[in-house]
């Protein structure tokens, strides 16, 4: 099948377009300030390569970092009234209570704590108050905020409050955009609320960004349907990304490691993505890049999101070489690379430059850098490999040794050989390794809960079922689903046979 | 930091119980930390925990009216005020709610503690183990269903007893009980909380200034690194209503892996073939880069791990105390032993 994949990064706006596992055409064009613009170009310059082929595409996979890059730069977000469903337990630590001021004074709006919430084992731990939630309401649409988030102690598990506190919402101001905190859900109530409210932050931007998308596909004469990807390497449907823009987060590093599978044809591997200023290392597991297990901050705030698990090394393609006294980085000319680079005319000394002259890769002018010492040289690559191969113990998992992905503008930095690594695996359309990953982006379901009463067989295959679901709603096709990650976890000092499975199946798009 | 490094893996960072406090303590005077010592014979003290399940917490949120409710609700029952507040267990959340309870009473909190650490059951306290009668006991839940124990035949039936009714209101219960300061002063652990903020400091200091914060900790206190290296295999099961399991740690020179076993806390390290600590010792994982104390809850494949063992307190080795504390407690058929004897005086 036909796709686009486009990866709108901070830097560049990639784009490929692939059949089936054959790559048919990969451009990359700097990113505009309006977003639109870029993807605009891209697409154009896309059709212009590939000609009918491109034409013919039914399916556009967008990978952006403009929603977590709005609330990281504190841009075009939406000031939010916040309701949290859980009197007379949980008001001890309030809704903002650890966020960033500068963030907070954006984003707070009123804030209401109101009777409500279960337990852990699925009873009220008080019954919603309909009038208390009315006039809360009532309070929102005073203070002409429109942007509404809704959490609900332990509403992963059981989400009726929260779904009827909506409706009073609705009925109060029918033109409310709502986050309820059980459609982000894991257990954390803070966690949890802080993401429904950076959610509802970035409603607005979400609604305009999508808009954005869906105008340039229209222009550029594709009749495709649109899909974002999300920090698990598979997508959403726009509508889905309307609703949930901080399901996009994580979605960088995890599409270049899908691409890196999908380019080397591996399942399991480390993955080493060589940028401008960092070497991001991840591993794949199943084909799906293994995530982090701690709390993920986002722009300053604790979030419980799903982000791959990426050990970042200051080694890129413009790092700084200094030679007295002799230092790696980790500063980076970044951009300035095409001005400052030595082999581009330029007088700071980096990576590029010792590349270049050692014959690693042909860039720019040689003679330029013919003057540079062996010892700089051996030293810089040495000092290069140390720092890959530190990155990759950090992340492995398993003793014996793995092969490695290398993928990114800076990837001829990567020696042949290194240690913990069985192979070194270079692909082709390395450098477009993103929106490759975006492009071949499955559609997947999750179930994070805790179930009682029940042995670990029936829990596992009850939660198996609720993913299949979760997975065939959001579009699905039935028959490629597997399960591609299973965690259970045993409940202490809980009654009857309890145990909290996380749980993810994963498939093609129907 | 320095409670998670005592929970023993029973607990991880107490972050939402810290922020509660934080807040709590921005609007009312500082607590005052007493030593045992200080404390008069006569005088009555509140013994405060959080009774139930550590998940529910990551929910429902630790109030510190909640928490001094049993202390009220005792005091009315004994016709009696406190005049002190002090904690059953230095161990992650539990070491935070007793001074939430002195801050909300504005009563002084007293510098020890009835575990010494983190252990799983509450006729592992010291006062059990003396023989201290642990009755009368107070619990409340958050909707103000109170419960008094007037008398419990002893430790091990306040934990029969009372355990139901934690999970009856939903895993979380406030749980008080009443004591004199010569009890406090002949059965307790003295020193703990001062013990905690120590570790605290100095995990803290040597993070700041990017050291090795393992060895700072060692420098401040007795105990050494049994085995370093990274997790390369990790198993849990739930029985009895414990989480228990092992972690396979393969040592950063090589060689063969040692095994870490947890029963809801560390119990037992093997390596080489020989018991390299076992309970009471107190067992310690940190992060190896950070320093970060991990519960069992937060182990997972490719940490890279130091695991501690930290010489039991001195009242952890009594005969009595070692019938109760020591591995036959925890299923295993041996006795505890320990290279060197040396214990924090």
């Amino acid at each position: 099948m036909r796709r686009i994949g486009i990866d709108v990064g901070g830097t560049n706006t990639d784009a490929v377009l692939i059949d089936g596992s054959r790559v048919i055409a990969s451009l990359k064009t700097p990113t505009t300030e309006d977003v639109t613009s870029g993807v605009t170009r891209a697409l154009k310059l896309l059709i212009e390569r590939a000609g009918e082929a491109a034409l013919a595409t039914r399916i556009v996979i967008i990978g952006t970092t403009h929603f977590v890059n709005a609330v990281v730069e504190r841009k075009r977000l939406r000031r939010v009234g916040v309701l949290r469903l859980c009197l007379p337990a949980s008001a001890s630590v309030a809704p903002f209570i650890d966020w960033p001021e500068d963030l907070r004074d954006i984003v707070k709006g009123s804030v209401h704590l109101l009777p409500g919430g279960y337990e852990i084992d699925g009873r009220e731990i008080a019954p919603l108050d309909e009038q208390a939630t009315r006039e809360a309401a009532v309070r929102l649409r005073d203070a002409g905020l429109t942007d509404v988030a809704i959490s609900c102690v332990f509403s992963p598990l059981i989400s009726e409050q929260e779904q009827r506190a909506a409706q009073i919402v609705r009925s109060v101001m029918p033109e409310a955009r709502i986050t309820q905190s059980k459609d982000l859900g894991r257990i954390g109530l803070l966690e949890r609320e802080n993401v429904t409210i950076l959610n509802a932050s970035l409603g607005e931007l979400a609604r305009k960004t999508t808009q954005a998308f869906r105008s340039a596909i229209a222009a550029s004469g594709l009749t495709a349907q649109l899909y974002l990807t999300q920090n698990d390497g598979t997508v959403m449907s726009a509508e889905i990304a309307e609703q949930f823009p901080v399901l996009c987060f994580g979605s960088g590093p995890t599409n270049s490691m899908r691409g890196a599978a999908f380019l080397s044809g591996l399942t399991d591997a480390a993955v080493v993505d060589v940028g401008g200023t960092t070497s991001d290392i991840g591993m794949l597991k199943n084909g799906f890049p293994r995530e982090a297990n701690t709390v993920v901050q986002v722009g300053g705030v604790r979030t419980l999101f799903r982000m791959p698990d990426v050990i970042s090394v200051p080694l890129g393609g413009g790092t700084r070489v200094r030679t007295d006294p002799r230092q790696l980085g980790p500063d980076s000319l970044g951009f300035g690379l095409l001005e400052h680079g030595r082999v581009f005319g330029g007088s700071e000394l980096c990576t590029t430059d010792i590349a270049v002259a050692t014959g690693l890769i042909d860039l720019g002018d040689a003679t330029l850098v013919r003057d540079i010492g062996r010892d700089t040289i051996d030293w810089t690559l040495n000092e290069a490999r140390r720092r890959l191969e530190d990155g990759i113990d950090r992340i492995k998992t398993q003793a014996g040794d793995i092969p490695l992905i290398a993928v990114g503008g800076g990837s001829f930095l990567v020696p042949r050989q290194l240690q913990g690594i069985s192979e070194i695996i270079f692909v082709p359309h390395h450098d477009v390794a993103n929106a490759i990953g975006a492009a071949i982006a499955q559609i997947s379901g999750e179930v994070d809960q805790i179930f009682r009463d029940m042995s670990r067989a029936d829990a596992i295959s009850s939660a198996t079922e609720l993913a299949r679901i979760r997975a065939v709603q959001a579009g699905a096709s039935p028959g490629s689903l597997e399960v591609v990650e299973m965690e259970e976890m045993p409940l202490s000092y809980m009654p009857g046979d309890c145990r909290r499975v996380r749980l993810r199946v994963a498939g093609d798009l129907a | 930091m320095g409670a998670a490094v005592l929970s023993a893996g029973g607990g991880s960072f107490p972050y939402l119980e810290l922020l509660a406090l934080l807040e709590q303590l921005s609007q009312a005077p500082p607590v005052k930390l007493v030593a045992a010592d200080c404390v008069s014979d006569t005088a009555r003290i509140a013994l405060v925990a959080m009774m139930g399940a550590p998940l529910p917490m990551f929910e429902r949120f630790a109030d510190p009216q909640h928490f001094a409710r049993p202390v009220r609700v005792l005091a009315r029952h004994l016709k009696s005020e406190f005049d002190y507040v002090m904690g059953y267990e230095i161990g992650s959340m539990n070491a935070l709610i007793p001074v939430m309870v002195a801050a909300e009473l504005g009563l002084p909190l007293i510098d020890a503690d009835t575990l010494g650490r983190s252990f799983p059951e509450i006729q592992m306290s010291a006062l059990s183990i003396e023989g201290v009668d642990m009755t009368p006991l107070a619990v409340s839940d958050i909707r103000a269903n109170d419960i008094v124990l007037d008398h419990a035949a002893n430790g091990a039936w306040v934990e029969r007893l009372l355990r139901p009714l934690a999970t009856a209101c939903g895993s979380i219960l406030a749980m008080a009980g009443s004591h004199t300061g010569a009890q406090i002063k002949t059965c307790a652990h003295h020193g703990t909380y001062s013990r905690a903020m120590r570790i605290g400091k100095a995990i803290r200091e040597a993070q700041t200034a990017h050291q090795d914060p393992v060895d700072a900790l060692l420098r401040h206190e007795r105990g050494h690194i049994v085995l370093r290296g990274k997790i390369v295999d990790i198993e849990r099961r739930a029985d009895d209503g414990f989480v228990r399991g092992r972690a396979l740690i393969r040592p950063e020179g090589g060689g063969d892996p040692g095994v870490v076993h947890f029963q809801n806390e560390y119990s037992l390290v093997e390596h080489n073939g020989r018991h390299v600590a076992m309970v009471p010792d107190l067992i310690a994982l940190l992060g190896s880069e950070r320093g970060e104390p991990l519960g069992t809850e937060a182990l997972r494949y490719g940490q890279y791990v130091s695991v501690l063992r930290l010489p039991p307190m001195p009242r952890h080795l009594t005969p009595k105390a070692l019938a109760v504390l020591g591995p036959r407690s925890f299923g295993y058929d041996f006795d505890y032993m320990t290279q060197d004897m040396e214990t924090r005086s």
